[in-house]
């Protein structure tokens, strides 16, 4: 086995950056995320365990009923590290002292959500520096233009990674089944655009979009009731009132997320004239006295000697070709500074080293 | 913006378990999804050398994978395989399971499965054996020693092999429960596959386990004077993940005669040297009532104590700390000066920043005040 220094040119990172599709449908106040409905399970409306609409963490427990859920636990101690669910006070009252298991569930869900607000909510006022922060990009993200009849959309960054991509956003309002308005972000600055009128505006990095238009209708639906781009996702939330013939309305938000995968390339280099050794014991020939290794008395110790075997492929069978020190390379072991090892390479077939072959072994790690 | 060096007094390494509590009733394992008698959520591979059970049926793409399952049989077993291939594939099972697991003696040869663990006694080894290797998505980063059970059918199949709800029906007096008694602190680390423990194998009824298999039976006072038996019958790995079943708790550990019946008429002997692993896999499955094992994950964090001494941070130089050349926050020159700190920068020796530490809401810092800001690092 040798050793061989990585140097600088041997290791390097690449980033992929991956940008995938996310689509919300929002129709009558259901939610259908990226265009598929919930298999009915044994137990609930859905086999995943989450409402319709929702992402599952881990999706663990498929169909199964509630009693015999995989969940997590931890045990009490000194660290006081706890599940988030958990508050302080129960943490302080409710366990025992070390050694007390305390429980979490699954599943754990994750879906968009919607806030009407005619005055800044905390939530709002939470993004008052973001929205003054963005306003470099255009004057239309400034807090003040956020004061009253604000439609809030928050996206959990489950679906979209590091941030939403940059022009991909778009926001669709269909009526009867035929689309009526598309909002975009196609100047790639956080403004939403409806036939050249900024409708709102979304937050890249926070997942979040704003709509304030409310004076330009788009649409009428049941008895002449106008539509405004602060409707969008009207139903999605609980304290949404749906008023009659509103089934009429439907919703679709899609957008592509952000993620970044590392990986690390290695490059092994095998050297012409070198690793043509091997320290296996199969590398020798079998003495001819398998037990007699060597010789010892009181003054020597002395080693029998032992042959290479001669591998050294041939076309014939009958004449033993001239030796040739050849190796097999089976796997490559990767080590740090201290010489710990830290990871090992294996090939799918061992690969012929001769003295005058060199090879350039690729490993790649997802890091 | 001002540096402060980290000493070896301000920076700990902690580790916190994760656990997960897993159960694994029969009704995943089988019967829930059948179509035309086949179960959905078992996968049959051409290769027939192992089956993969998972929780719903595999097609979709909600399914996860839960554990496969094949049997091994010694070369040493002396059992007299027949079928097509299949001696040679159980003997490979079994050598390639002994091999990664039980590793070598200083012969080279492989370790049989000990029934104890103690490889240099002369001590019983199991031949013939179920091989349960459990997905990593559930056990993590291991299986938490001492909460491996499973509780399983020991009666005659009687029944017919198209029936894939045969074994849903247990009753208690049918049933073993095999456990890793004491492993907390029974275990072995003489694998090269990590920490191993044992299984034991009890019965809720009497006279369903062989008291006279003295060899296989590990007792333990009851505290009443008395002794619970226990019956050695595999061997449960924890990081490895997998859980190796001795073909005896149906055969010589019964009391009375083997099962005649294991599955679909046949012995275990019978099933051994007759039958495909995938019939033999089968006979197991549908004879599961429950698993339940908690597994754990290792969370490393590094906790970096950020002292903030009265006398240091009490300026910034950030542009906006200043008011038309003058310290925005002092109206007076005798007036203290104060400032917010909203994040802490983790920089590398060479003054590159590694990592930032936002603070939920600013803290005033004024010389009359002192701070240790605890950061935390998760990985």
């Amino acid at each position: 086995m040798s050793y061989f220094e990585l140097k600088d040119n041997d290791v390097f990172v690449n980033t992929i950056h991956a940008n995938p599709d996310q689509s919300f449908y929002v129709h009558d106040g259901n939610v259908y995320l990226n265009n598929q409905q919930a298999v009915n399970g044994t137990y609930s409306d859905n086999i995943l365990g989450v409402p319709e609409g929702h992402i599952s963490l881990f999706e663990y427990n498929v169909n199964r009923e509630a009693s015999n859920r995989i969940h997590p636990f931890i045990i009490k101690a000194g660290h006081k590290q706890v599940f988030k669910s958990t508050s302080k006070t129960e943490w302080n009252t409710q366990f025992n002292y070390d050694g007390d298991i305390i429980t979490g569930t699954y599943n754990l869900s994750a879906s968009i959500s919607r806030e009407t607000m005619t005055e800044p909510s905390k939530k709002l006022r939470a993004l008052r520096s973001s929205l003054n922060h963005y306003g470099f990009w255009s004057q239309t993200f400034k807090y003040e233009n956020y004061q009253s009849d604000v439609t809030l959309i928050n996206i959990p960054s489950i679906f979209y990674g590091s941030s939403i991509k940059k022009g991909s956003t778009s926001l669709k309002i269909y009526l009867e089944g035929s689309m009526i308005a598309e909002a975009t972000d196609s100047s790639r600055r956080g403004e939403l655009t409806h036939d050249g009128v900024v409708v709102g505006n979304i937050l890249y990095g926070e997942g979040v979009i704003l709509l304030n238009e409310n004076s330009i209708s788009i649409g009428q639906f049941g008895t002449s009731q106008d539509i405004y781009w602060v409707d969008f996702f009207k139903g999605l939330s609980p304290l949404d009132v749906l008023v009659t013939d509103f089934d009429q309305v439907s919703f679709s938000l899609d957008f592509q997320g952000t993620s970044q995968l590392q990986s690390m390339t290695i490059l092994a280099k095998a050297p012409e004239g070198m690793l043509n050794h091997s320290n296996n014991p199969t590398y020798l020939k079998k003495s001819e006295n398998p037990f007699v290794h060597y010789h010892t008395s009181s003054y020597e110790f002395i080693e029998k000697r032992r042959i290479v075997k001669n591998i050294t492929h041939s076309e014939q069978i009958d004449v033993e070709p001239p030796f040739q020190k050849e190796t097999y390379i089976s796997k490559i072991c990767l080590y740090d500074e201290h010489r710990r090892l830290v990871g090992v390479c294996k090939l799918a077939t061992p690969i012929r080293k001769t003295e005058a072959k060199e090879y350039l072994f690729k490993m790649k790690i997802d890091l | 913006m001002t540096f402060k060096p980290l000493n070896e007094n301000d920076v700990v390494n902690t580790r916190t378990l994760l656990h997960e509590a897993i159960p694994l009733t029969g009704s995943i394992v089988s019967g829930s999804y059948v179509t035309a008698g086949a179960a959905d959520n078992l996968k049959v591979y051409s290769h027939g050398m192992f089956q993969t059970v998972y929780d719903y049926p595999y097609l979709s793409s909600s399914a996860n994978h839960v554990f496969d399952v094949t049997c091994g049989v010694s070369s040493q077993s002396g059992l007299a395989i027949v079928g097509t291939g299949m001696e040679r594939k159980k003997n490979n099972i079994y050598g390639q399971m002994a091999q990664l697991l039980m590793g070598y003696d200083v012969t080279g040869s492989v370790q049989l499965f000990d029934e104890d663990g103690d490889l240099l006694a002369v001590g019983e080894k199991m031949k013939e054996i179920f091989v349960m290797p459990f997905s990593r998505l559930l056990v993590k980063d291991e299986i938490k020693k001492q909460t491996f059970s499973m509780n399983l059918d020991i009666s005659e199949f009687g029944g017919s092999s198209t029936d894939p709800n045969w074994g849903q029906g247990f009753a208690p007096a049918d049933l073993i429960t095999i456990t890793d008694l004491n492993a907390s602190t029974e275990y072995r680390v003489n694998s090269p596959a990590g920490d191993y423990g044992i299984l034991y194998a009890t019965a809720s009824a009497p006279n369903v386990l062989d008291v006279n298999e003295t060899n296989h039976i590990y007792a333990v006072d009851d505290g009443a004077g008395g002794t619970n038996n226990y019956w050695r019958c595999g061997l449960i790995f924890y990081q490895a993940g997998i859980a190796v079943i001795t073909g005896s708790v149906f055969d010589s550990l019964l009391v009375g005669n083997p099962l005649a019946d294991f599955y679909d008429g046949d012995s275990l002997a019978t099933s051994l040297t007759d039958s495909t692993i995938d019939t033999l896999g089968k006979g197991l499955l549908h004879r599961i009532e429950n698993i339940q094992f908690n597994n754990t994950t290792e969370l490393n964090s590094t906790v970096y104590f950020c002292r903030v001494n009265h006398n240091e941070f009490n300026y910034s130089s950030n542009p906006t700390y200043l008011e038309d050349s003058r310290i925005r926050v002092k109206t007076q020159s005798t007036d203290e000066p104060v400032s917010y700190i909203t994040t802490v920068g983790l920089y590398n020796d060479r003054n590159e920043l590694l990592a930032t530490a936002k603070l939920s809401e600013s803290l005033k810092k004024s010389p009359s005040t002192e701070f240790t800001i605890r950061t935390r690092l998760d990985y």
